[in-house]
């Protein structure tokens, strides 16, 4: 039974009168944690927060590997937290989100924020095997570097950061370094 | 588990979520109130199961933002006052019990954090301090009724010393911690 509050996860078919066409929630789900739907077109995506649909591969495993792709890289982000822990860095276990510093739609979230033991954080982007940068990574590196990111949400509030203020006015004249972190991508990556 | 699951439990022990860019969960205690930034992450022996417990209360929190942006929060806001180290726990089989139990020892673990001596090394933080710790400083000052140190702090940045805080630390910022303090006196 469905609780006063839960969330419905039961596969359905939802009309979309408005797209004049058909979509079905496939009962999966993307590593986020959103549903998936099916497009009659045979297209899939989920609904963000704002209620934007964005397109997502398959969740059907068997039609890629970007699954295996996922779950190596997430590894290799907790292996390299793992060796910077020993180092003496505070590492947080969720990404810190930044933004564009014209209030642009779009963020990107290095994989990983860290504290070193001189009290500097530090940002990590750990890439395997080809994978390059993402459009929103290759914009926004640049302006949280040079100190020009807005820092976004309760993560890096949580790690000391001020939501919604530059990072040029919180003292970071300098920006934030990031390192890009490279591992080997799996055999048919 | 998926994090819809997750979500579901939490719901189910009395936490309250809201959506955001990083979606969070509340629990208030008597003189306390608890956030939770959830997240389930499939590893490949094990999941792990994220939270960031962190522990502050209402009143500091809804201050902050006061001081911050000039108008008391609608929704529930929470800036940590203490951090748990803990941030995850990692487990082969993540089922609704191994995910309470987790709550539990979050809640615990909550209880026993002293927030006032906490609040205390707020107040001895140096004017130059980055990113949100001078917002929390002059909020530890406001709810610690230190008006002689924030009149002082006020006389300074009426004579165009900002005493070495970020620039995002503006003169309003002063008054209105220096009105706050007066309320807790």
């Amino acid at each position: 039974m469905r609780k006063k509050g839960h969330i419905l996860i039961t596969p359905v078919v939802v009309s979309q009168a408005q797209e004049g066409g058909n979509v079905t929630n496939t009962g999966k789900f993307d590593d986020s944690g959103n549903e998936i739907y099916q497009r009659d077109s045979g297209g899939y995506y989920y609904i963000d927060d704002k209620g934007v649909q964005r397109t997502v591969t398959s969740p059907y495993e068997n039609n890629s590997n970007i699954g295996a792709q996922k779950l190596h890289h997430d590894a290799k982000v907790t292996e390299y937290k793992s060796e910077l822990e020993a180092r003496g860095y505070t590492v947080s276990d969720k990404e810190a989100s930044f933004g564009y510093d014209c209030g642009r739609e779009g963020r990107c979230r290095p994989d990983i924020i860290g504290r070193g033991p001189d009290g500097k954080i530090l940002l990590f982007e750990v890439k395997t095997g080809n994978a390059d940068l993402s459009i929103c990574q290759s914009e926004i590196c640049p302006q949280i570097r040079n100190s020009d990111a807005i820092p976004r949400g309760q993560v890096a509030e949580d790690f000391g950061l001020i939501p919604g203020i530059p990072l040029k006015e919180q003292d970071y004249p300098n920006g934030i370094p990031i390192e890009v972190v490279q591992f080997e991508g799996l055999k048919n990556d | 588990m998926t994090k819809i699951e997750l979500y579901n439990v939490l719901l189910d022990n009395g936490w309250t979520i809201k959506k955001g860019i990083d979606d969070c969960a509340y629990k208030q205690l008597p003189d306390r109130q608890i956030q939770v930034i959830p997240g389930i992450k499939k590893l490949p022996d094990e999941y792990q199961i994220i939270m960031m417990p962190s522990v502050s209360t209402k009143d500091f929190s809804v201050l902050v933002k006061y001081i911050f942006e000039n108008k008391k929060p609608r929704k529930i806001v929470h800036s940590g006052i203490v951090k748990n180290n803990q941030q995850s726990i990692y487990t082969k089989n993540p089922t609704r019990e191994v995910v309470e139990n987790y709550l539990q020892e979050i809640e615990v673990w909550a209880q026993e954090q002293d927030i006032e001596a906490e609040l205390k090394e707020y107040c001895k933080l140096p004017t130059d301090s980055k990113g949100n710790l001078p917002l929390h400083h002059l909020s530890a000052l406001a709810i610690s009724g230190q008006s002689t140190q924030l009149t002082d702090y006020l006389e300074h940045f009426q004579n165009s010393d900002s005493m070495g805080f970020v620039p995002y630390i503006k003169q309003d910022f002063i008054e209105r911690a220096l009105e706050a303090s007066k309320k807790y006196q």
